[in-house]
């Protein structure tokens, strides 16, 4: 045996011969691997493969060769690996294809066991790696979420720590005032210290008030009411109590309202104000000079949601950029700095965010360091009332245009409350001249002409009570001028006090510059009313036909034989009080001076009314004998001019 | 009868076999056999232009076609591209892949299959979804045959169309 035989014997027993037509019909085999069976028409039906390859085998050119290395596949019964050789090419004068088949199985068989483990193994390896990756970042998670905690940590720590140092010093305020309080029997200092208790008191009622806030948001529960308001007066409130800060700081607030807003709005006012007393508290904090500015405007005004703009914006020091996406987060203040300089709980930027939020609104900052800040929020309520005759701009500094002016002397020896009280009535429009004890007010009176007096209760030298005495029981024309009193003792202690002087004005203290105004107006309006016909002004003696021209629905001629009536018994009613006088007959006098007062106030001649009232007064009580006389002649004098002026009236309905 | 050559593509462990199995005989085994070449299996379908003769290729895994015998290709008229759901290395490439398949047989239906699809839940499947190149992924299960037939019979669809 030779080396070819050899070597054909070796390729015959592992390769088999197979050729068939074109159209799949059985040429020939050598069946060395297994017997080919035409059970079926065609070889294409017999086995799958060549159903698979038909198309690709009919387009196979003359000669050219294909090759499928490893097919596994049931050759009749003979399941195994094989390489399959397709050549297409002449069989016995006809095209043809030869399928040369080389049985592999024993090779590949040995190949799978390779191949599992070169594919387990790398498997294995793609899940270590991801396992690892899925490790590594874990621990990335956990390391970040250690620095969170960490750091938080350190914001808590920080923040209680000055949270406690911020509520520690006003509870020693407290505790000391309190302390000074109990022993100190000085009313001066008591209404010194009670004014500081109350203001330490509010300051950390603020505080407590935050922290409160801002753990009501975090747990959920804050609410928020649905109610009409005035959208004007809440800015207007919320403007003008910063007035006085920025006045004292020298900064000008400034404040613009848009002239389509609505003048009714639906929504929560309570939490409006919470959010713009934050912003332009903290604006005025952190502003030495230059301005505050208020804006509102209107975005856009649906039948079920209005939504406003409000930008609140300062020259002040600014916010550096790096701090400034931090600005909202709660415990968090732009520096350790601001809390140490500015005190504070670092809790108001993050309770405005939320409540902005909470409202369907957003907010944003814009900053420069050194240059001044602008916070710009926007709101949605629910529905609105557009204002009929809407003002286009409305700046806290300016006093309404229908306010009555008028000149007001302040009485008030503290110069915090004299400042407070000065600037206040300057915003208002108000001429006002202010001095410090009852003697100052005394002199001022006897040489301006005034409208109002704004008197403090308790003053040095002479108290207010001593002041508003001598300036009833004065002949001069200040005699009458309405007088406020304020007061830090229970109104109605001191009503009670005062009532004699005739003075129904009290505003107790601390100042509700609303409620100040609110009776400032009063007076200067009724003084007002009068000025404008109802009182005839002779000088120094005033006539008011008001009452008489109610009660005769304006009738001039029952009312000129009222006068007239008047006329001629008012000179004899005086003449006999003189009489009296001189007999000492003070009770005939008490009842003459009782009856006699009610004609002159029924006739307007009031200032005369309250002088008979007083004079009543003394003879009831038996005292100030010695000024009975002058009171009878200032009667007689006013009745003159008064009598003097009436015959000169004409009188027409 | 009509017959159509299909080709299952993709990595190795993925499930390619398992899948065949589970639409050849309804079975499933958790051990892994791996395949070398290419194991033939047949398979009648019935379509609305009626029986059709699936003869599938189940190709051994490789990280990518390139890698297969270009006469496994040849005469492709449906192709499955399986991958592992649970494996990011089995679909990271997904775009070449078919990109590459598109350009070399034009006109062939590819399925794309995500496979052991029970292993995940509802959100890991969105997640991995929306990282995919193409909208049209089939999610299965060769373990409990959860959209099995339902491809094959949307191949055969799609193959006589």
């Amino acid at each position: 045996m030779n080396i070819q035989t050899l070597k054909q014997s070796y390729i015959n027993k592992n390769t088999q011969f197979v050729v068939f037509s074109i159209e799949g019909q059985l040429l020939g085999s050598c069946d060395t691997l297994f017997k080919v069976k035409m059970e079926k028409d065609t070889l294409f039906e017999e086995v799958p493969f060549l159903a698979s390859m038909v198309e690709a085998l009919f387009d196979m050119a003359e000669g050219e060769e294909l090759t499928f290395p490893c097919i596994g596949e049931d050759l009749y019964g003979n399941e195994g690996y094989f390489d399959f050789v397709f050549n297409k090419q002449k069989y016995q004068g006809k095209e043809a294809m030869l399928w040369i088949i080389h049985d592999f199985s024993e090779h590949y068989e040995h190949l799978i066991s390779l191949q599992q483990q070169r594919n387990e193994s790398e498997i294995k390896g793609e899940f270590l790696e991801t396992e690892k990756k899925n490790i590594q970042l874990e621990n990335e998670l956990l390391e970040y979420k250690n620095a969170e905690l960490e750091r938080l940590q350190q914001i808590k720590s920080r923040f209680f720590s000055n949270i406690s140092h911020e509520l520690r010093t006003p509870l020693n305020g407290i505790y000391g005032l309190a302390n000074l309080i109990d022993g100190t029997g000085d009313k001066h200092k008591l209404k010194e210290y009670t004014e500081a208790l109350n203001a330490t008191v509010v300051h950390l009622t603020t505080m407590v008030n935050d922290i409160l806030d801002h753990s009501k948001i975090e747990a959920g529960k804050i609410t928020f009411v649905k109610e009409p308001f005035d959208l004007r007066a809440t800015l207007r409130t919320v403007s003008n109590s910063f007035l006085f800060a920025c006045r004292e700081k020298g900064i000008d607030l400034q404040v613009n309202l848009s002239f389509d807003l609505p003048r009714v709005i639906v929504g929560d006012a309570t939490k409006l104000s919470q959010i713009l007393y934050n912003l332009l508290g903290n604006a005025v904090k952190f502003t030495d000079k230059g301005s505050i500015r208020l804006e509102v405007s209107l975005l856009s005004m649906q039948e079920s949601c209005t939504e406003l703009q409000f930008s609140i914006s300062d020259t002040g020091i600014g916010i550096a950029k790096e701090k400034l996406e931090k600005i909202f987060a709660p415990y968090e203040q732009a520096t350790d700095h601001t809390s140490r300089l500015f005190g504070g709980t670092g809790l108001g930027l993050n309770i405005v965010k939320q409540l902005v939020e909470l409202q369907g609104g957003s907010i944003r900052v814009d900053s420069s360091l050194g240059h001044g800040t602008e916070f710009v929020l926007s709101i949605r309520y629910e529905g609105a009332l557009k204002e009929k005759n809407p003002e286009p701009y409305v700046s806290s500094e300016a006093s309404s245009s229908s306010d009555p002016t008028g000149k007001i002397l302040i009485g008030e020896d503290d110069t915090l409350q004299q400042k407070m009280l000065h600037d206040l009535l300057l915003k208002w429009g108000y001429e006002v001249s202010t001095v410090g004890t009852g003697k100052q007010v005394m002199e001022v009176l006897a040489n301006t002409e005034l409208d109002v007096l704004l008197l403090d209760y308790h003053m040095p030298e002479m108290d207010g009570y001593q002041v508003a005495s001598a300036i009833r029981a004065s002949s001069e024309s200040y005699a009458h001028i309405p007088i406020i009193i304020l007061t830090g003792e229970q109104p109605t202690y001191t009503e009670g006090k005062f009532q004699e002087l005739n003075i129904q004005s009290f505003v107790t203290k601390p100042v509700l510059p609303d409620e100040l105004h609110k009776m400032i107006r009063r007076v200067l309006t009724d003084i007002q009313k009068d000025r404008k016909g109802r009182v005839l002004s002779m000088g120094k003696m005033e006539v008011d036909l008001s009452y008489l021209i109610d009660v005769m629905d304006g009738d001039m001629l029952k009312i000129k034989e009222l006068v007239e009536i008047f006329l001629s018994s008012a000179p004899q009613q005086i003449s006999k009080m003189h009489d009296l006088y001189d007999k000492k007959d003070w009770h005939s006098l008490q009842s003459l001076v009782h009856q006699s007062k009610s004609n002159y106030k029924y006739i307007g001649i009031l200032s005369v009314g309250e002088l008979l009232d007083e004079l009543e007064q003394d003879l009831k009580k038996e005292r100030n004998q010695e000024g009975y006389l002058s009171k009878i002649e200032q009667v007689e004098k006013a009745t003159h001019q008064a009598v003097t002026h009436l015959k000169q009236m004409r009188w027409s309905s | 009868m009509n017959s159509k050559k299909v080709i299952l593509l993709g990595k190795y462990g993925v499930g390619k076999t398992s899948l065949i199995r589970q639409f050849m005989h309804k079975e499933f085994s958790d051990a892994y056999l791996t395949t070398i070449g290419v194991k033939i299996e047949k398979k009648i379908v019935t379509t609305n232009e009626g029986p059709l003769a699936m003869i599938i290729w189940d190709i051994a895994g490789e990280s990518s076609h390139r890698k297969i015998p270009p006469s496994y290709k040849l005469g492709s008229q449906g192709i499955i591209y399986v991958f592992d759901l649970s494996r990011l290395s089995t679909y990271e490439a997904l775009d070449r892949e078919l990109s590459d398949l598109k350009t070399l047989l034009p006109n062939v239906p590819i399925s794309l299959v995500g496979n052991k699809k029970d292993l995940l839940n509802e959100k890991d499947l969105d997640t991995i979804a929306a990282k995919l190149p193409l909208v049209d992924v089939t999610f299965i299960s060769a373990r409990t045959g959860e959209n099995v037939e339902k491809l094959f019979h949307d191949l055969a669809l799609a193959m006589v169309r």
